[in-house]
């Protein structure tokens, strides 16, 4: 075969790169998909709920457009609100506009029943806006959309479930038609989904070509020569160009889960280059001299092997992401198993294809110290010592992973996207203002079901809503209560029974809401009641967002509501991450379970032993619990993006401990003895083993750089990924066939 | 949509019939004499009608009501009362509009399930929470001030010739523009078409099964009106359950039951 890829090298180049060109030319198919909703399942629970819901209420998707300034009662700021109002109902999308023009006064004043507008555009230059503010205070229906110190001022808009995320551009271009002194921020997770699909694309477009470049640089300073650069490079470069064409080939949109692959490709395709480079700079310094297609044919022929194996291992272990529920996250194991299957390709055939147009590099004198005596010596001294000390080794790992168990137990899962904003970016500010200052743009609802304006339903939505404000992470309660207690107030005088109290049969109160709704009023009525009044809702919202404080809500609810007959269910886009959060659980140990178990399977038929799949596992297993072991001490949740750190590291970890089995067992064939086959393989495969992890470690740096928080864990966490990797692969791997001698290696 | 849709398109009748009233008899060839000779022959004043009004909203949802209408002038005084039929349980609620030239009207409001009455001035504010701020005043006024009225040619509607009136006010608050499309031969109104103050088509009306009401030498009425809202995708169907003529109407029919307070 190796001189069949001599042969037919121009071909193989060629091929490689018109393949590589066509599957670019697909790229700008490629969409963005940011919404959380999208992947979840359409089968569980909250989400067939929320979509029964969202088909009684209309979408309960918000968006908040918020004026802030010293202070917004007054006639300049209200007058801007108006017309941003009244223009942002008009914007296709938006099914809903409510601001404090649509809040009603409603008082009974000497034989007349009053319900003026709080507010009217034509009069807002004769308004005493001081003595205005405790109106507003104490008027339920205004007070929601000002902050208690009156510096912010909202529009509440309800979008519609199948309107674009663009529409968010739409409302900014409103917004700069109306330009004015105070500041205009938008909320809410429509807001937020817009800005993540924005930061997605400029994520990609820095981060990915950032990380190539400190590869490369890395490369270099290893290798000292452009070709021991380029091979590597190449190999990523073009199978990260295939597989987003191969992703936009089979019409599937890009996540945030997709900022991953082509990171997992850069760390797992550059390996197998590597390897090869390392290999050949070793035959050419080897005091036999050798031609470059003498060398190439060797390469081929020593490499192929583990290069294969490491690349079934490695793709068996990132299928380990089909097993999750989460689409993208499926997408995402088969789309990186197709690049890494054209990166082995690749570095198999394309590489020594290449390598063969070069000539070999003259030595000189001074060469061998510079190129080997920083990496070299340092290896030399480690694999003495590990050869030397390997019951220290293994007995601090075992230590180590006994520590790292305990850590396991503290990992907190939260899949909040509010969270994945950092610093002052205008998306976190206004979040956390719409959450201190507004409670929260996360909402849940209980929906009751049944003649839902009796009195006694209606009393128990009274008694759950004064509950559920006890709750520490709960902003606002409303419900259909909070509006026929208001409506009574234009009823019955303050000295009457009735005022400000829910009537006394559903009759009267559907009377009053009859008598609102037809005054214009039917989305204000349409939030809480349904169009047939068939069915109502208390309305939660959340001012902390976190999974905890959602479950925490979402269980003191369920019990007590559990013997309300008419509760039919409780249902949130609150609640979505929640389940979302348990499918990254539940994925994560699945995939976990089937890659560990393939790989298991590979390795024990490629080496014909069990041992060596037990071998292969233990070093893998130990590095996983450490690894949650310290997101767990270290307070870093599981999330979207460091679910997927244990399917990368199998993935990694496995190449390095084949790539060093495959070389001792080599050596053993040589007829070295056991500590002297590791610390050969140490000072030979090591080394590239060694870059490689480098190499990678310093790429990733680049997501330190992420707009998103959960990439910048994500960057940390795979340093010290492939930090343990590579420490398992050099140290542990080494110790463990030091001191068990298995046999399947010296056949 | 609820109740408020209802209330327009009955307001929207009225307000038809009631620029009727208000202008004088035209050669055909004028649009302002087609349009006045098809609202002169519609039924306008002392009189009674029931009607059923089905609305649909834009996710498929009906709700259905029913209401009975009187509605006569005594002297300058216009006076409006409408009562709910259905659903059951808004059956009673009352809104009685009385609206005098010149002065602010009262808006008095029944509910049954409290015995409770209560007024309200009939301040454009107030007319707009029943939905009736256009029913007497407004568009009398407005029709007095006059309309820009064109013609838009001859248009086939349901295989009828009509005349295409293009009719616009914009003297008051409450700008109108609008395409009336007018049977030739019968005069009937068939079809009104409103544009938004864009001039993109808001809401489009078909009237149709005209009929002749006893005792009014003549005049008509469509008992069959259908609108379809276009900025909200809602529809509305009204059916006129039956009307009659009502000379005898006295001041008294139109009190509001009296409060328990």
């Amino acid at each position: 075969m190796s001189d069949h890829i001599i042969k037919y090298r121009s071909l193989i180049i060629i091929g490689a790169l018109l393949i590589t060109v066509l599957a670019g030319l697909l790229i700008p198919r490629l969409e963005i998909n940011s919404n959380l909703d999208k992947y979840v399942p359409d089968h569980l629970e909250n989400k067939a709920y929320l979509r029964e819901l969202n088909s009684i209420f209309g979408s309960t998707e918000m968006i908040l457009v918020m004026l802030h300034d010293g202070d917004l009662v007054n006639a300049a700021a209200l007058k801007r609100l108006s017309a941003l109002a009244d223009d942002l109902a008009d914007l296709e999308g938006i099914t809903r506009c409510i601001s404090p023009f649509d809040a009603k006064e409603i008082s009974y004043d000497d034989g007349f029943m009053l319900m003026d507008p709080l507010f009217e555009e034509e009069s807002l230059d004769t308004y005493n806006y001081e003595s205005l503010k405790p109106r507003i205070a104490a008027n339920q229906m205004a007070s929601r959309f000002f902050s208690e110190d009156f510096t912010l001022a909202s529009i509440i808009l309800s979008k519609d479930t199948d309107a674009p995320e663009s529409i968010i551009e739409d409302i900014q271009e409103v917004i700069a038609q109306h330009p004015g002194d105070e500041e205009v921020l938008i909320g809410g997770l429509p807001y937020i989904r817009y800005s993540i699909s924005g930061n997605i694309k400029s994520d990609m477009l820095v981060l990915v070509p950032l990380a190539l470049v400190l590869m490369v640089s890395m490369l270099y300073f290893f290798f000292r020569e452009w070709r021991g650069v380029l091979m590597p490079f190449s190999v990523v470069a073009m199978s990260i160009i295939f597989s987003f064409g191969i992703m936009a080939l089979l019409g599937w949109q890009i996540s945030l889960m997709s900022i991953l692959m082509p990171i997992m490709l850069i760390a797992i395709a550059n390996n197998y280059g590597i390897h090869m480079i390392a290999l050949y700079q070793e035959l050419a310094r080897s005091p036999e001299p050798m031609s470059m297609i003498a060398i190439c044919k060797r390469i081929y022929k020593d490499l192929r092997r583990p290069i294969i194996i490491t690349g079934l291992t490695t793709i068996a272990g990132v299928l380990g992401l089909l097993t999750h529920s989460m689409i993208p996250a499926a997408q995402l194991g088969v789309i990186t198993s197709v690049g890494i299957a054209f990166a082995l390709i690749l570095s198999l055939w394309f590489v020594p294809a290449m390598l063969s147009y070069f000539k070999v590099k003259a030595r000189t004198a001074s060469d061998k110290p510079k190129k080997t005596a920083l990496a070299d010596r340092w290896l030399e001294r480690f694999s003495r010592w590990v050869s030397y000390h390997p019951k220290y080794t293994v007995g601090i790992s075992v230590l180590i992973a006994v520590l790292g168990t305990m850590g396991v137990f503290l990992v907190k899962v939260d899949t909040n996207i509010e969270g994945y904003f950092l610093g002052k970016s205008e998306v976190r500010r206004s979040t956390e203002l719409i959450n201190n200052q507004f409670g929260g743009a996360q909402f849940i609802s209980v929906l009751f079901e049944g003649d839902v304006l009796q009195p006694d339903i209606l009393r128990r939505m009274e008694y759950y809503e004064e509950e559920i404000r006890k709750q520490p992470a709960v902003g606002n309660v409303n419900s259909p209560v909070t509006l026929v207690k208001e409506l009574s107030k234009g009823f019955y005088t303050p000295d009457e029974e009735g005022y400000n109290q829910i009537p006394e049969t559903a009759d009267e109160a559907y009377q009053f809401i009859e008598i609102f709704a037809m005054g214009g009023n039917e989305d204000a009525v349409e939030q809480f009641i349904d169009y047939n009044y068939e069915y109502a809702r208390i309305m939660i919202s959340l001012k902390d967002g976190s999974n905890s404080a959602g479950k925490n809500l979402l269980k003191t609810l369920k019990e007590m509501t559990k013997d309300d007959p008419n509760v039919r269910f409780i249902t949130g886009t609150a609640l979505t991450k929640i389940e979302f959060a348990d499918l990254v659980v539940n994925g994560q140990i699945k995939s976990l379970i089937f890659a560990m178990i393939m790989i298991f399977l590979i390795i024990s038929f490629i080496f014909r032993s069990p041992k060596a799949g037990i071998l292969s596992s233990v070093p893998l297993s130990i590095a996983i619990i450490v690894l949650f072991g310290l997101m767990g001490i270290l307070g870093i949740s599981l999330d979207i993006a460091t679910a997927l750190l244990s399917s990368i590291m199998i993935g990694i970890g496995v190449d390095y401990t084949i790539h060093f089995l495959w070389r001792f067992k080599t050596e053993r064939a040589r007829g070295m003895e056991h500590k002297e086959a590791a610390s050969i393989t140490l000072r030979t495969t090591g080394r590239g083993i060694f870059f490689n992890a480098v190499s990678v470690i310093i790429g990733f740096l680049a997501l330190s750089l992420s707009y998103f928080a959960p990439m910048r864990y994500f960057s940390a966490l795979i340093v010290i990924s492939i930090t343990i990797c590579l420490i398992s692969a050099l140290v542990l791997v080494p110790a463990i066939v030091i001191l068990t001698k298995p046999k399947f290696l010296d056949k | 949509m609820t109740i408020l849709s209802s209330y327009k398109q009955i307001r929207s009748i009225l307000i038809l019939l009631l620029i009727a009233l208000n202008l004088p008899g035209l050669a055909q060839d004028d649009p302002k004499a087609i349009f006045t000779r098809a609202l002169d022959q519609m039924m306008t004043d002392q009189m009674e009608l029931s009607m059923d009004i089905a609305t649909t909203d834009d996710r498929g949802r009906v709700k259905e009501k029913a209401y009975d209408i009187l509605m006569k002038k005594f002297g300058e005084v216009e006076k409006t009362r409408m009562v709910m039929q259905k659903p059951e349980r808004a059956k009673g609620i009352k809104v009685v509009i009385t609206s005098t030239p010149g002065e602010t009207g009262v808006i008095e409001v029944f509910t049954p399930a409290n015995g409770k009455t209560r007024k309200m001035k009939a301040t454009p504010a107030n007319m707009d929470q029943v939905g009736s701020n256009l029913i007497l005043s407004s568009l009398t006024s407005l029709v007095r001030e006059g309309l820009s009225y064109g013609m838009g040619g001859m248009q086939e509607v349901d295989g009828k010739n009509c005349y295409s009136l293009e009719i616009s006010d914009h003297s008051g608050s409450n700008g109108m523009n609008g395409k009336f499309l007018v049977e030739e031969g019968t005069y009937h109104l068939v079809r009104i078409e409103l544009f938004n103050d864009k001039g993109a088509s808001s809401s489009i009306t078909k009237l149709s099964n005209f009929k002749t009401i006893a005792g009014t030498n003549g005049k008509i009425q469509a008992m069959k009106i259908d609108t379809e809202d276009l900025d909200d995708n809602s529809q509305t169907r009204m059916q006129v359950t039956h009307i009659a003529h009502r000379p005898d109407l006295k001041e008294e029919d139109f009190l509001i039951q009296e409060s328990t307070e």
